[in-house]
């Protein structure tokens, strides 16, 4: 199942690139952008899934879309784009600051699903209290809208070398500690005497989460990072129950669903592609059920 | 000796969880006794490295933290969180403590418990008793000279302790084991000596010798003892607040 998946996303993603660069030139680098941006968050993602982080990971909407409007201001302020380094350094940071105080808030002595809850809820508050200041101060430089659905077809490839190195940080997590960290959600107490340091890989993988979502914000807006972070994992441990299986099969089928979500753009325009990646996953993880169910 | 203790004290939040703690133990099996808070599991941790402790622990004569190497250790609560198969299950722990040959240590674990027929199949399928047993064959693959089984027998049926306990008389044949058990009830064939731990060694010695009411009634407010033809049944009480 796992060749076969995987060969499906090669020849789709060749389908997709052949034919954005043929045909849809503008599209070329969106597409690479929202390839690589898929691919990283769902290799994220089973870990996501195993370690009963989706709650956090859902979060990261929250997190994502108050960082985003927290660095708008200054990106506004100095006149400088949505695409500019200024702007995703400053996302970057302040992602990094709302998951590490979750992380926080739970050594406070609150459940995971409680200090979740309880950071996202000063999100908000802060998100709202931010695109207030942004409509006061910044109405005619920027638009709170492309916050939340992103700037697909506005993004070039320095776009995307802006963005390349950070899902480069990113993916060096799930590379080198993924199957560690995917073993600690199997049975954390045995990993802890075989040397895994759960807290410690916790915090790593929160971090590597940030810097996946702060890159994926310009191409995937701040909301759908989040939906990356769950579904594939989820539609992955559908199709086989091998541990070693979850990232590559959640990296497969994150690339199918973004080839798919291109051809699906250019054919109905109004179907968002960060929209239509959301729709392909649904679709492959409701057509796994049969395969579990045998 | 493959595994000597001497002079263990392991301290939390300023209390002394264990005190003094000497004993040691070759090729045979140890049953670790005593009643709730007595210090078993933290007796493993610190054999493992898993917990600050003063004192000396030596595993096949290596007394730095390299013994963990040597220990197998299969933990009180056997939960399973997230899928992986059997093989996976036994095989990734010994490939991350980098044993040699990790592959041929899981392939031997898992004919060594019966389970090898199993291996692609998900360890959240298997029974209570096919789990203990995944767990002890994680355990001979990640280390295996000296295994530390910490209530093995909790939350698993008659039948599945009836196979457990017939693994265990075979793998105590070339190796060091030691047992934490809740229960006193043994058969006599099992066990080599009994630990008695509550915080300090209150005794150590042959089933025989610890299993006495003048000896348990030092650790255990309410003892009776009956001598089976198969083993010993002990009917124990803990106390309420462990000396």
């Amino acid at each position: 199942m796992l060749i076969l998946i995987e060969a499906l996303a090669a020849a789709s993603a060749a389908a997709a690139f052949i034919h954005a660069y043929l045909y849809a030139p503008l599209l070329f680098w969106p597409l690479v952008s929202l390839v690589l941006s898929a691919a990283v968050l769902a290799a994220l993602s089973p870990l996501a899934v195993s370690r009963r982080m989706t709650f956090l990971a859902h979060a990261q909407g929250h997190s994502i879309l108050t960082a985003a409007l927290a660095a708008a201001i200054p990106a506004a302020a100095v006149a400088q784009s949505l695409a500019s380094p200024l702007f995703y350094l400053a996302t970057l940071l302040f992602v990094i600051v709302l998951n590490l105080l979750v992380l926080f808030t739970e050594r406070l002595g609150f459940r995971k699903d409680v200090a979740t809850g309880v950071v996202m809820s000063f999100q908000l508050t802060a998100a709202v209290a931010l695109l207030y200041v942004i409509r006061s101060l910044y109405a005619t430089a920027l638009d709170p809208l492309s916050i939340i659905t992103g700037e697909y077809v506005l993004i070039t490839s320095r776009d995307v070398l802006i963005q390349a190195p950070l899902l480069f940080a990113s993916a060096l997590f799930p590379l080198f500690y993924g199957v560690k960290y995917l073993y600690a959600a199997v049975d954390e107490a045995f990993a802890q005497a075989v040397g895994i340091n759960p807290e410690r890989l916790d915090m790593l993988f929160v971090v590597a989460m940030s810097l996946a979502v702060a890159a994926s914000v310009y191409a995937l807006g701040s909301l759908m990072p989040a939906v990356l972070l769950v579904l594939p994992g989820a539609a992955a441990s559908r199709y086989s129950h091998r541990l070693t299986e979850q990232m590559p099969l959640s990296v497969s089928l994150a690339v199918l669903s973004a080839a798919a979500a291109h051809f699906l753009y250019t054919i109905l325009p109004w179907l968002w592609p960060s929209a239509a990646l959301g729709l392909a996953l649904l679709v492959l993880l409701v057509a796994a059920q049969p395969l579990r169910n045998k | 000796m493959s595994l000597v203790v001497r002079n263990l004290w392991v301290f939390r939040g300023g209390r002394a969880v264990l005190e003094d703690v000497s004993f040691s133990a070759g090729r045979e099996f140890v049953l670790v006794a005593g009643p709730n808070g007595a210090g078993k599991t933290t007796l493993f941790l610190a054999i493992l490295g898993q917990v600050p402790h003063r004192g000396e622990i030596c595993v096949e004569g290596l007394c730095g933290e390299e013994r963990a190497a040597k220990v197998g250790y299969v933990p009180q609560h056997v939960r399973i969180e997230a899928e992986a198969t059997v093989w996976e299950y036994v095989y990734l722990p010994a490939r991350f403590r980098r044993v040699r040959s990790a592959e041929r240590a899981a392939e031997e674990a898992l004919k060594a418990v019966e389970l090898y027929a199993l291996r692609d199949k998900p360890v959240t399928m298997l029974s209570g008793g096919q789990r203990q047993r995944a767990a002890i064959a994680r355990a001979l693959a990640t280390g295996g000279d000296v295994l530390l089984l910490d209530e093995p027998m909790a939350n698993v049926d008659p039948q599945g302790r009836v196979e457990l306990m017939s693994l265990l008389r075979e793998l105590k044949k070339d190796r060091t084991i030691l047992m934490t058990s809740h229960e006193l009830t043994f058969p006599s064939d099992l066990a080599d000596k009994v630990l008695l731990l509550n915080k300090r060694v209150v005794a150590y010695g042959p089933p025989d010798a610890v299993f006495r009411e003048e000896v348990l009634m030092k650790v255990y407010r309410y003892v009776r003892i009956a001598k089976t033809p198969t083993g010993f049944i002990c009917v124990t009480e803990d106390y309420a607040h462990p000396h």
